[in-house]
């Protein structure tokens, strides 16, 4: 979805920056601010830049993950290696789809998922996920699932962020394959691919929970 | 010993892919050049002539039965044995842990406030860009770093002797380490 | 958005195993995990090209002499002294794996080996000089054949069939004197042979009475200097047929098919 360009920012010349943090830190630093580290981290490999991030966002990463119940070592891991993401993958940050909180956010969460999912106890999901994969061709609706599992499902569906709700409509709904959808939203087939697997994952979540 | 040249650390990356082969001959070079390096690491972690004398003995047996899984794309022979004889001073470290701990008069020797390299010891390029990211790191964090290093000290221990919260001692180190990664990778 | 695919190299877990920090237990962990899965071993590998050069700051210091006999003595390395210049049958290793098929086949080599004319100059080597054993697993198998010479001091350990051993161990060998306890000879290999350097006590209680065992050990030894593990092979050790008897090999250096029951390895 976060197309690896470009609207980045002027970089802010080397002298100028210490003073734009200087007079950042008498107010809250906003998303503006933060895009500006993020494009000299981004374009000049700004260390200085990446640790001002690094500072303020770990302690909030790990509140974050704290508070999706994910246990105190695991979320310590977790802000490390979101960190990390962010130095290594910074061009992929685009300030005009999403502010960097959100972005970090996202990345945390993504890899939580990816470390649930590298545990024994996902193996249910996966198997939700295995099943679903393979009625590729959109056949959830005409499965033999019952009407009370219907409704769930809808509902969960609803409660999706707008465009994993969307992406599932497509693909099951409307029967659409991952790349024609690709084409339609003009979205790279491996973030369809991806979007897609992480919307079922919370589907099976809350289906379960309904359950 | 000045490992620094590639030429010396080649010769040396044969020495050990040979003892990988059963070539006794070999092994004794391999021995005869590397081990005062190594001496002086187990040395520096153990602070106790013995239990270093014991645990460079350990590494060389270690090192003639798994020479044969070294591997010269992945570490050069000297990191190789190097980070051998580390894992096995710091297993040892964790073994004796408690007594350690126990014996103030031990501590007390560990910090090294001079972390300036040997007298005519040859550095490494790796050593000088290390040493440039390292000064990056706050006063305190940087010494952390290295007293985790040269000690094998855990983060509990850590934070005992720098007398912090184990938390505080645990965002030091990850901090440091972070910053040395993007600094290391440039 | 997507996640980027991750090499493992973000783990700082990994950074924190090199730079010592973690306790017994989660190290533990992360050797286990290098062990198994080369992502967790290229990035320690990583770390550890970052971070080693940190010792370039300590200083040599050149170890007692006695390490090196220590470490000589424990793994049973020749001697220089000790070296046999002399290339023949006994350093041909490949002929020993090849001879593994069973103990009376070493027995018939070495048969060969003693009445053979030799290119030297040493005196006729006496034919008690040799004995064999066969190492019998439990379920009768042959595990090892070992030969030893006394003259020269030495035992050759040869596989039969290579033995599965978890990680972390090895098969260690003991003699067993009559009514003695166990004497270790030494760590051995499980899939190719071994030569080890038999010291005057061990020499002297060589013989007929005396069988050949061996355990599973931590792969440095056991650490008790009894085996600690389980006994998975033993053997009588015997003197081998004397040289004066029927020589079961013909001139030409093919050997016959050994007239033991062992199956081929």
């Amino acid at each position: 979805m976060m197309s690896p360009d470009r609207t980045v920012p002027e970089v802010v010349p080397f002298g100028a920056k210490r003073s734009v943090t200087h007079a950042i830190n008498t107010t809250p630093p906003d998303a503006h601010y933060w895009s500006t580290q993020m494009s000299a981290v981004s374009t000049q490999r700004d260390r200085a830049s990446f640790m001002r991030i690094y500072d303020h966002f770990a302690p909030r990463l790990q509140r974050y993950l704290r508070n999706l119940g994910v246990p105190d070592s695991v979320a310590d891991e977790l802000v490390q290696e979101a960190l990390l993401t962010l130095w290594r993958k910074a061009a992929m940050f685009d300030p005009a789809r999403a502010s960097l909180a959100t972005w970090l956010y996202r990345v945390a969460r993504n890899l939580y998922i990816d470390h649930v999912r590298r545990e024994p106890h996902w193996l249910p999901i996966q198997e939700g996920l295995d099943r679903l994969d393979h009625a590729e061709s959109g056949r959830l609706d005409s499965q033999p699932e019952s009407s009370l599992d219907q409704d769930i499902l809808k509902q969960a569906i609803d409660r999706l962020p707008p465009v994993q709700a969307k992406l599932v409509r497509m693909c099951y709904l409307e029967s659409k394959s991952h790349s024609e959808i690709s084409a339609e939203l003009a979205m790279p087939l491996g973030s369809v691919k991806s979007s897609l697997r992480r919307a079922f994952a919370k589907l099976q979540g809350s289906m379960r929970a309904q359950r | 010993m000045s490992v620094s040249s590639p030429a010396e650390r080649d010769e040396l990356n044969q020495l050990l892919q040979q003892t990988g082969r059963n070539d006794q001959k070999a092994f004794a070079e391999l021995y005869k050049r590397t081990s005062s390096k190594l001496f002086g690491v187990c040395l520096r972690m153990l602070r106790d002539r013995g239990e270093a004398e014991e645990v460079l003995q350990e590494t060389y047996t270690t090192v003639w039965r798994r020479a044969d899984s070294f591997d010269a794309s992945r570490a050069s022979a000297i990191t190789w044995l190097v980070t051998l004889s580390r894992n096995k001073a710091i297993d040892r470290l964790r073994q004796h842990r408690e007594e350690l701990l126990d014996d103030p008069s031990r501590l007390d020797e560990t910090v090294d406030d001079q972390p300036t390299p040997a007298a005519g010891a040859e550095t490494s390029q790796e050593y000088l860009r290390l040493q440039q990211c390292l000064d990056e790191l706050e006063p305190q964090q940087q010494s952390s770093v290295r007293e985790a290093f040269f000690t094998g000290a855990t983060y509990n221990e850590l934070a005992t002797r720098c007398k912090v919260p184990l938390g505080t001692m645990k965002s030091w180190i990850r901090r440091s380490l972070m910053q040395l990664r993007t600094c290391l990778d440039q | 958005m997507n996640t980027p695919i991750e090499d493992g190299n973000n783990h700082l877990r990994y950074a924190e195993y090199v730079l010592g920090v973690l306790d017994a237990d989660t190290r533990a962990e992360v050797a286990h995990e290098v062990l198994v899965s080369g992502e967790a071993a290229t990035a320690v590998a990583l770390w550890q090209r970052r971070l080693m050069p940190l010792t370039d700051t300590i200083g040599d210091v050149t170890p007692a002499p006695y390490v090196w006999a220590r470490i000589h003595d424990a793994l049973q390395l020749d001697a220089p002294a000790r070296v046999a210049p002399r290339k023949g049958l006994w350093d041909n290793l490949q002929l020993w794996h090849w001879l593994g098929i069973g103990a009376s086949a070493v027995a018939v080599a070495l048969l060969v080996v003693v009445s053979l004319p030799r290119p030297t100059t040493t005196p006729t080597v006496v034919n008690a000089g040799y004995m064999a054993a066969t190492i019998q697993q439990d379920n009768g198998s042959t595990g090892w054949t070992a030969t030893m010479d006394l003259q020269h001091a030495r035992m050759v350990v040869v596989p039969a069939t290579p033995v599965a051993f978890e990680q972390g161990r090895a098969p260690e060998l003991w003699l067993i004197p009559a009514g003695g306890k166990p004497i270790s000879v030494g760590m051995i290999a499980r899939d190719k042979p071994t030569t080890l350097a038999l010291d005057p006590a061990l020499l002297a209680r060589l013989g007929p009475t005396a069988a050949l065992a061996v355990s599973v050990e931590p792969v440095g030894g056991s650490p008790t200097g009894q085996p600690t593990g389980a006994v998975i092979a033993k053997g009588a050790i015997d003197a081998a047929p004397d040289a004066g008897g029927k020589v079961a090999m013909a001139g030409d250096g093919q050997a016959d098919r050994p007239r033991d029951q062992s199956s081929p390895a």
